[in-house]
C-alpha cells in the first residue's frame, strides 16, 4: 500500500525539479526497462554504474589521449593502464564461462 | 523468446547507432586534426559503445538459452501498468483545463488559485495511486481511490504549502 505512494511522491518531486511531464515518462520508462532486465535476467547493476559514470569516461579518455601524445595504443602504454585493461577483459572473459555443474 | 529476439534487435541497433546515427548527429569523426594535432572525435564514444554492443549481441546470440524469459504475462502486466500511468497523467494534465472550461474565466487566470490548481494532481494522483493498489491486489475498491485521494491531497500540500516557487504537476506544461 505504502509503495504507490512513495511513487506518487518521487514523480511529483521529479516534476518539481524539472516542470515537464517529459520527465516523468522518463523515469516511468527507466522503470519498465529496469523490470525487463529483471525479468530476463540481466543485471541493471552495470548499466547504472555505465550511465553514471559513461560521460566522465569519455572526457577522461579524451584528456589521457591528448596527453600521450595522440596516440592510437594510448591505453597500452603504461603497464599499470596494461595491466588494468588485461584485468578488465579478463572478468569479462572469466563471466562468460558456463557455471559448473 | 526472449533471448531469440534480443541479440538480433541489439546488433541492428548497434549497427544503426554506428553507421547512422553517430554520423548524422556528430559534427567531427572518430579521430580530428586540428593544427597538426590528433584529438579524439565526437564520434568515437559512440562508435566504441555501438562496437561493444554489436559484441554483446552476437555473444548473445551464439550463448544456449538459458532460464530466465519474459513471460505473456509479463507483457500483459507491464501494458495494464503503462495504460494506467497513461491514464492517470493524462488526466493529471487534462482534468484542471476541462473542468475549468465550464467557467467564464478559463484555465490560466484560475491555475494559481485553490482549488484549481489541485485539481488536475488530485485526480491524476488518486487514480494512480487506487489503480496501483487495485493492480497489486488484483482487485479495486472504493477504500483504495480514498487513500490515494488523502495521499494525493497531503503530498499537494506538502509541497506547495510551505514553498512558494515549486509548481505542481501540470502547471510547468500549461
Amino acid at each position: 500500500m505504502g509503495v504507490p505512494n512513495v511513487l506518487l511522491l518521487t514523480l511529483t518531486a521529479i516534476y518539481v525539479q524539472e516542470t515537464s511531464m517529459v520527465a516523468v515518462w522518463i523515469t516511468l520508462f527507466f522503470g519498465f526497462l529496469g523490470y525487463v532486465m529483471r525479468r530476463i535476467g540481466m543485471s541493471p547493476l552495470p548499466f547504472v554504474i555505465a550511465f553514471i559514470l559513461g560521460g566522465n569516461l569519455e572526457a577522461t579518455a579524451r584528456q589521457a589521449f591528448a596527453a600521450t601524445g595522440a596516440g592510437p595504443f594510448f591505453l597500452f602504454n603504461s603497464p599499470i593502464a596494461l595491466a588494468f585493461m588485461v584485468l578488465a577483459i579478463g572478468v569479462v572473459a572469466f563471466s562468460l564461462r558456463k557455471p559448473a555443474k | 523468446m526472449c533471448g531469440i529476439l534480443a541479440g538480433p534487435f541489439f546488433l541492428l541497433f548497434a549497427a544503426l547507432l554506428v553507421f547512422v546515427w553517430a554520423s548524422l548527429d556528430t559534427g567531427t569523426g572518430i579521430v580530428e586534426k586540428v593544427r597538426r594535432n590528433f584529438f579524439i572525435g565526437d564520434a568515437l564514444g559512440p562508435t566504441v559503445a555501438g562496437s561493444l554492443l554489436a559484441i554483446g549481441a552476437m555473444l548473445v546470440m551464439l550463448r544456449p538459452r538459458e532460464g530466465n524469459a519474459l513471460t505473456k504475462a509479463n507483457v500483459f502486466w507491464m501494458l495494464g501498468l503503462l495504460a494506467l500511468f497513461a491514464v492517470s497523467l493524462l488526466l493529471m494534465r487534462y482534468a484542471g483545463p476541462i473542468a475549468a472550461s465550464f467557467t467564464e474565466t478559463g484555465y490560466r487566470p484560475l491555475r494559481a488559485t485553490p482549488p484549481w490548481n489541485y485539481v488536475g494532481f488530485l485526480i491524476g494522483g488518486t487514480v494512480m495511486i487506487g489503480g496501483l493498489t487495485g493492480l497489486a491486489s488484483r482487485r479495486f475498491s472504493l477504500r483504495d481511490f480514498a487513500i490515494g485521494f488523502v495521499a494525493a491531497l497531503t503530498i499537494a500540500l506538502l509541497y506547495d504549502l510551505p514553498f512558494e516557487d515549486l509548481i505542481l504537476p501540470p502547471h510547468g506544461d500549461l
